[in-house]
């Protein structure tokens, strides 16, 4: 029997729970994508070594379909997974994570497929692939080589699983909103509600005015809290300032020529937070430095 | 020595899955590094050894290999010279060794009486001639390998782990052997050794490569096809049997000129991304075809790879074709798993099709304002002003270039060429732009004119791509790329070979080809110059000047043109000579070349260009006014301004019906006027207004081949 959605969440986590991953859980500001995650964003900075693997539950306003699109959703569940440095046998590991789902490699065609990624808005961009199974992509695969603008050393590799596709290609579902959640349960049940209202909501109901003087508070909070030295808090305006983008745009409110400039003002912010903690992580020893062997070949 | 008798040398690399566009320039420029590198150590026979006959390249998404036949197992003894002093400064006059000699001797660890005198295009010196034992050939490949794939360029490279190296993707084992000994050697801090792996999934275990000669063969028993050409092959076997199978054949991809078979863009693709590949059989709901081919077609090959298959006549079958990197598909997961993804993304497809469909192609078009064409450009609405503005200066020249064009249903293709731009479709398949834009508009019920004009903007894309098929198509595609082209010289950017990120090489170049191959006549730089005027308001952030952009933009097409020229005409002389006289009017530089062609062909050929090089010679930059018949004193003047006269109107006639060997031909029948006028009249006068009333006839005369040809850029052999 496949897997639901929440046992395909519980058998990642418990996965990478054997892998020596932390298993967080998901931040509580809005976030698009399992990235922005400050368990991610700040962790592949600088020398200490890191693992983590959470479930984020990413918005993407312009993704809203009311409901109706049986694959398009305006907030999916991405499972998230960061490995720094990146282990020599990560594709291996990763293979064998599908094989804990269910999914017996052998039985299927898996190709790493290019594709690289970048995030204008946190100065980040790595270098990878899509995964796909049997023509279906499952999961993007990133090896990150920048990110808040500063080049990466050591190297951490990002695996970001597509939860409701791989959920849905496992059940032979066909639309999103029909898939087990729990017995009993389906994904609409727990969500169509909401997909609706905030469909609703950013395309038609959001208050344009009201979220442009937000946003400027955002980025002035964020700014004058890196100023204390309170970098952790200051990222989390960068985030409400990267929402309060989205919605902006799904609601047709920003112009071409404004794009880019709100694109810039959020990467200035996140970039230095990006730095800032960097600076606080050193002053500090690199605490995570010391216990850990380093992973990886040695040469 | 005999042909088959030397080493052989494998190089195999052993990574994480490089993209499939990098593989072939990876493989050539390893091959290429290899073998010149080889030469350099000597390690090539001194006959018979090529690159193409001895080297072979291999490339799966694992692993980029070459393999070197033939090769010395050693380097051969060399003779090394190493020189010292002149003998005259080796010597004092009674023949005694001097300090320089002595010093030069012990520094190379001989006796001064063993020097030898050695011969040096500086002069005889004093010099040691010393054996050099070659090396083994093991140990030469081990201290150049890894210089030769340090120098590979990729697009984009990567580190990993804790970051000291760099790749196209990690490395994970290398394979380097000479016959069936290992050479020791590090790339990336990987150490080579005899291990390869086999396929990823179906033969994932350790294999020992005992003999390079089997490299291919030992792999294909783990499920690895190292051969490209074996992969492609075999991909096409299976497809042509599962094909025939359904009575069927490959569909072609969309915007294919008529008559492709097959999908080569995708096989090419397809065969870089397996090692083992399979090919699958598999259907979708016969419902899906009442969705337009170009958009079936594209939505199987742009996420699924897949190939569409048709029946005789034509029409789509709900059948793909997936290629899976597989051994075998016994449980029907991998067909089962592609069918329900098609599924899903046909539904998407369908979708899309539905929602755009509720709106018209002009309400679409309304978005356009929320376009970036350009950051610093601004949106697609405001290009899509300028190309209407630019529809002024273009349809006039359609007109008197004699080419019938519906103009209403031109402007309507460009208030609506853009428009899908805002669609989903569009979103989704990007290279189906102007494709989709076609079928809504007919969808719309919209003139053909217009909705064909839509469809073809786009056209051509690259250098063997099809023209626009109609005027009006043209007309839009060329006020596109106008459009284009002026805002991003504006910008101050020119393309280089290395680097033209809005591919205006292939813009210009198409824009040429159609005016030529269309046989439009129209004014570069009229165009230019209204294209340019289409940025002034407002003001671009950060232009250079108008006058930069289109003196860069103007030189950018000589450039083109130049390039084209090339292949109008098998002389690069009549191409220079035809530019030099303009190259406003690209179609009329056509005509021009092809008359100058034919001229040459004639004994009138030889005549006209001394008769222009003397003109020329005797002109030199001076300028003068045309002549004033009252002026005319002598009789070979008064008979050659009078056979000019005559025949002016000719000329004119033909210049203007672009008949260009015609008026060079009754140019050329002013020949005998203009020897006698040479010979009988002394044309540097004394008195200035007789001499530069002679230079201005010669002028006018000048002027008149100078509008078809430079002839002084043109070789004359006698």
């Amino acid at each position: 029997m496949a897997l639901n959605f929440q046992q395909l969440i519980l058998a990642l986590q418990s996965f990478w729970a054997g892998e020596g991953a932390v298993v967080q859980q998901p931040y509580d500001v809005e976030v698009g994508a399992g990235t922005m995650h400050p368990d991610t964003f700040f962790r592949v900075l600088g020398p200490e070594p890191w693992r983590a693997a959470y479930c984020s539950p990413s918005r993407r306003p312009v993704d809203g379909r009311y409901g109706q699109n049986p694959f398009r959703v305006y907030r999916h569940y991405q499972f998230q997974v960061v490995l720094k440095p990146s282990p020599v046998d990560v594709q291996e590991t990763y293979l064998r994570s599908l094989a804990a789902l269910g999914i017996e490699p052998r039985d299927h065609d898996i190709r790493f497929d290019e594709d690289n990624w970048e995030s204008p808005t946190l100065g980040a961009a790595g270098v990878g692939w899509q995964v796909l199974m049997d023509g279906m992509e499952i999961s993007q695969f990133t090896y990150f080589q920048q990110a808040g603008g500063i080049e990466l050393n050591p190297i951490t590799a990002e695996i970001t699983y597509g939860s409701e596709r791989i959920a849905m290609f496992l059940n032979g579902v066909a639309n999103v909103f029909d898939l087990e959640w729990a017995p009993g349960v389906r994904y609409g049940d727990v969500r169509l509600q909401e997909e609706i209202e905030f469909s609703r909501h950013n395309f038609e109901a959001a208050d344009v005015p009201l979220l442009n003087r937000l946003f400027e508070q955002y980025e002035a909070e964020g700014h004058r809290l890196l100023k204390l030295g309170l970098v952790l808090p200051s990222y989390d305006y960068a985030l409400r300032c990267s929402h309060t983008f989205n919605v902006l745009e799904a609601r047709g409110a920003i112009s071409v020529t404004e794009r880019t400039g709100f694109i810039q003002r959020v990467r200035r912010l996140a970039v230095a937070c990006a730095r800032d903690y960097l600076k606080a992580r050193e002053k500090q020893g690199f605490p995570l430095l010391k216990p850990r062997p380093a992973e990886g070949p040695r040469t | 020595m005999t042909a088959r008798s030397g080493a052989t040398f494998l190089l195999e690399i052993g990574t994480e899955e490089i993209p499939a566009r990098m593989m072939d320039g990876a493989l050539r420029d390893l091959a290429q590094g290899l073998f010149d590198e080889l030469g350099a150590a000597r390690l090539l026979p001194d006959s018979g050894f090529s690159l193409a006959g001895n080297l072979e390249t291999f490339g799966t998404p694992r692993r980029l290999a070459v393999r070197v036949r033939d090769l010395r197992a050693q380097q051969p003894d060399a003779l090394e010279e190493i020189t010292g002093p002149p003998v005259g400064a080796a010597y004092d006059a009674a023949g005694k060794p001097t300090r320089a000699a002595e010093g030069f001797a012990r520094a190379q660890g001989v006796a001064v009486d063993a020097l030898e005198r050695i011969r040096t295009p500086k002069g005889e010196c004093v010099g040691v001639r010393r054996k050099k034992i070659g090396l083994a050939a093991e140990e030469v490949l081990a201290s150049r390998v890894p210089a030769v794939v340090a120098s590979l360029v990729f697009p984009k490279t990567m580190r990993w782990g804790t970051g000291e190296h760099r790749f196209v993707r990690p490395i994970h084992w290398v394979v380097a052997l000479l016959d069936r000994r290992v050479v020791d050697l590090s790339l990336c801090g990987i150490r080579s050794g005899p291990r390869t792996r086999g396929h990823r999934l179906a033969g994932p275990e350790w294999i020992t490569l005992d003999d390079p000669s089997r490299y291919v063969e030992i792999l294909r028993d783990h499920l690895v096809a190292a051969p490209i050409e074996a992969r492609r092959s075999s991909i096409q076997a299976q497809m042509s049997q599962a094909a025939t199978a359904a009575g069927a054949r490959i569909a072609a991809p969309p915007g294919a000129p008529a008559g492709t078979e097959g999908d080569a863009e995708l096989l090419h693709e397809v065969t870089r991304t397996t090692e083992w590949p399979l090919v699958i059989a598999g259907e979708f709901d016969a419902a899906f075809l009442e969705l337009p081919r170009e958009i079936l077609v594209t939505a199987l090959r742009h996420h699924q790879k897949s190939f569409a298959l048709e029946g005789p006549q034509g029409r789509l079958q709900h059948r793909f074709l997936a290629i899976a990197d597989a051994r075998d598909d016994s449980k029907g997961a991998i067909r089962r798993g592609n069918e329900w993804v098609l599924r899903a993304r046909l539904a998407d497809a369908r979708f899309f099709w539905d929602e755009d469909r509720k709106a018209t192609l002009q309400s679409h078009g309304a978005g356009l304002d929320r376009v970036t064409f350009h950051e610093k450009l601004g949106s697609y609405a405001r290009k899509v002003d300028r190309m209407l503005d630019l529809a002024g200066t273009i349809l006039p020249a359609f007109e008197r270039s004699a080419i019938r064009v519906d103009g209403g249903a031109a402007r309507q293709a460009l208030r609506l060429c853009k428009a899908d731009l805002t669609t989903q479709m569009v979103k989704e398949f990007p290279e189906l732009q102007g494709i989709v834009g076609g079928l809504y508009a007919r969808a719309d019920g919209l003139p053909e004119g217009a909705a064909a004009a839509i469809e073809d903007h786009y056209l051509p894309r690259a250098a063997e791509d099809p023209l626009p098929r109609t005027p009006e198509a043209a007309v839009v595609s060329l006020a596109d790329r106008l459009d284009t082209q002026a805002g991003i010289f504006l910008l101050g950017i020119v393309p280089t070979g290395s680097r033209d990120p809005y591919g205006l090489r292939r813009s210009v170049l198409g824009t040429c080809r159609i005016l030529i191959e269309m046989r439009i006549h129209l004014s570069l730089e009229t165009l230019v110059d209204r294209a340019l005027a289409g940025y002034r308001d407002p003001a671009i952030d950060g232009a250079i000047g108008e006058d930069a952009a289109r003196a860069a933009l103007l030189e950018f097409y000589r450039g083109r043109l130049e390039h084209l020229g090339e292949s109008l005409s098998p002389r690069p002389d009549s191409v220079r000579a035809a530019l030099a006289a303009g190259m406003d009017d690209p179609f009329d530089v056509r005509l021009r070349l092809e008359a100058i062609d034919a001229l040459r062909k004639e004994p009138g050929f030889l005549t006209l260009a001394l008769a222009h090089k003397r003109i020329k010679n005797i002109l030199k930059d001076r300028q003068v006014a045309p002549p004033d018949a009252a002026l005319l004193k002598d009789e070979a003047e008064r008979a050659l301004d009078g056979a000019l006269r005559q025949a002016l109107p000719l000329i004119a006639a033909a210049q203007d019906r672009a008949d260009h060997l015609a008026a060079l031909r009754a140019i050329e029948r002013l020949a005998p006027h203009l020897d006698r006028f040479f010979t009988e009249v002394l044309v540097m006068a004394e008195d200035p207004r007789l001499r530069d009333n002679r230079l201005g006839l010669l002028r006018e005369i000048g002027g008149l081949l100078l509008r078809v040809a430079d002839f002084s850029e043109l070789a004359v052999e006698a």
